[in-house]
């Protein structure tokens, strides 16, 4: 894309001081620099930005707003692109994960065998809706699609772990020991 | 670049879109998304045809906004199976968004006054106009694509970051369907906030170092008013840029 006068004028209006030296890898804010050295691995490249946002949420466990927008003005790619790519991927996620991360499955044999309404019940119990992270950053919850073993169906991974044969009366309960 | 077109041979320049030839030969092909002032997309589908490529037995359906006239190409716009596709996508679109005119219109138009799909509501037809304006032309890519596949939606990042918006309203002029509403309330304290700002026209490039002596009340301003009436479009869009690249 080339930039045409005006264009170009207003884009330094809209991000001022990005025409100035990049920032060095060392100083800014806690956490900065390691992302700013993820950009530096990469070639600083605008077409490496998928391994880049995946290296990122290797640091981060997730992808922080702010570390976006400092890619965003690193790279001088917009933000637009990187919240379309962020949210267009499945393997990248916005908000943080809980100390436990449950995944319910929800493929044929599960869903045959109710996994929906396990996922109301868990969706009701820890008040979150699948995809989500709990305001106490106890659970993070996501539907999946198979898990591999139907013939447990219903089933769910909590931390790897498997439990199966849920139902939605009791699965509350499965989920009390993790604090 | 001789090619055939509905049974009448054409010539063309290497690069130019199937649907820019058609057009241009006064043949109507039906595209939402495409905008003369953008880069082609291929979101809308409604510009297919049927093309054959010299050497191939059966005609291929393509969109012909993204398909670049080859020697020897035979493209027919209005096959039955043509006609059948874009009602197919008529429907969908009038089950999109069943309250916008323009798209009852088109439909209309094309002899689609019902669908056969559950109704959504959703004026935005996700033809990608406003966000290709924002980004190619006013250069400020403040809103674009999120999710995707039925949750695919246009927005700002995070839903409500607004940081990079000059309230040009080029998104909400472009807009087929008048799904994108200008909240000129907002517009206004956006560009108060922390003291003063440039004029839209500024950050556009027409004015230079002007700050808004109309609070930024923009149904007040001169200019506005001038390429409204005169020039009947959007000042953003009057400034058309020669960015249309030749595709190979």
């Amino acid at each position: 894309m080339s930039d045409t006068g005006p264009v170009r004028a207003m884009r330094d209006v809209l991000s001022p001081g990005r025409a100035g030296a990049p920032a060095s890898a060392s100083e800014g804010v806690s956490g900065e620099g390691a992302v700013l050295r993820i950009l530096e691995r990469h070639g600083r490249m605008a077409s490496q930005i998928i391994a880049i946002l995946q290296d990122l949420q290797a640091l981060r466990q997730y992808l922080p707003e702010a570390d976006l927008r400092l890619v965003s003005r690193e790279l001088e790619v917009p933000l637009t692109r990187l919240y379309a790519i962020a949210t267009f991927y499945k393997a990248f996620r916005l908000v943080p994960r809980g100390r436990h991360e449950i995944s319910l499955c929800t493929g044929t044999a599960c869903h045959v065998r109710g996994a929906m309404r396990v996922k109301d019940a868990i969706e009701r119990g820890i008040k979150i809706a699948a995809g989500g992270t709990t305001a106490d950053m106890r659970f993070s919850f996501e539907t999946v699609r198979c898990l591999g073993c139907c013939g447990q169906a219903p089933v769910m991974m909590v931390d790897g772990e498997l439990v199966s044969r849920l139902d939605h009366l009791t699965v509350g309960k499965a989920l009390e020991k993790y604090k | 670049m001789k090619f055939v077109l509905n049974g009448k041979k054409r010539t063309a320049e290497a690069g130019t879109t199937v649907l820019d030839a058609a057009r241009s030969a006064g043949i109507d092909i039906p595209a939402v998304c495409a905008h003369d002032a953008l880069q082609p997309f291929g979101a809308c589908r409604l510009c297919v045809v049927e093309v054959r490529e010299r050497g191939k037995k059966r005609p291929r359906v393509v969109a012909s906004c993204l398909y670049p006239v080859k020697e020897g190409l035979e493209v027919e716009t209005g096959t039955p199976r043509i006609v059948k596709l874009r009602k197919f996508l008529l429907e969908l679109l009038l089950a999109r968004s069943p309250g916008a005119p323009y798209v009852r219109e088109l439909a209309a138009k094309h002899g689609v006054t019902k669908t056969r799909f559950s109704k959504l509501n959703d004026d935005c037809i996700l033809c990608g106009l406003c966000v290709r304006v924002c980004s190619e032309i006013v250069g400020a890519d403040a809103i674009g694509f999120s999710q995707r596949g039925i949750g695919r939606k246009v927005e700002s990042p995070f839903g409500i970051d607004h940081s990079r918006c000059i309230a040009c309203g080029a998104c909400a002029y472009v807009c087929p369907t008048d799904a994108i509403d200008m909240e000129y309330e907002r517009v206004i304290e956006l560009r108060r906030e922390g003291g003063e700002h440039a004029c839209r026209y500024t950050l556009m490039g027409f004015l230079s170092d002007a700050v808004c002596s109309l609070n930024y009340e923009c149904f007040r301003c001169e200019i506005d008013q001038k390429f409204r009436s005169e020039a009947h479009t959007h000042p953003m869009l009057a400034k058309k840029q020669p960015r249309r690249k030749a595709r190979a």
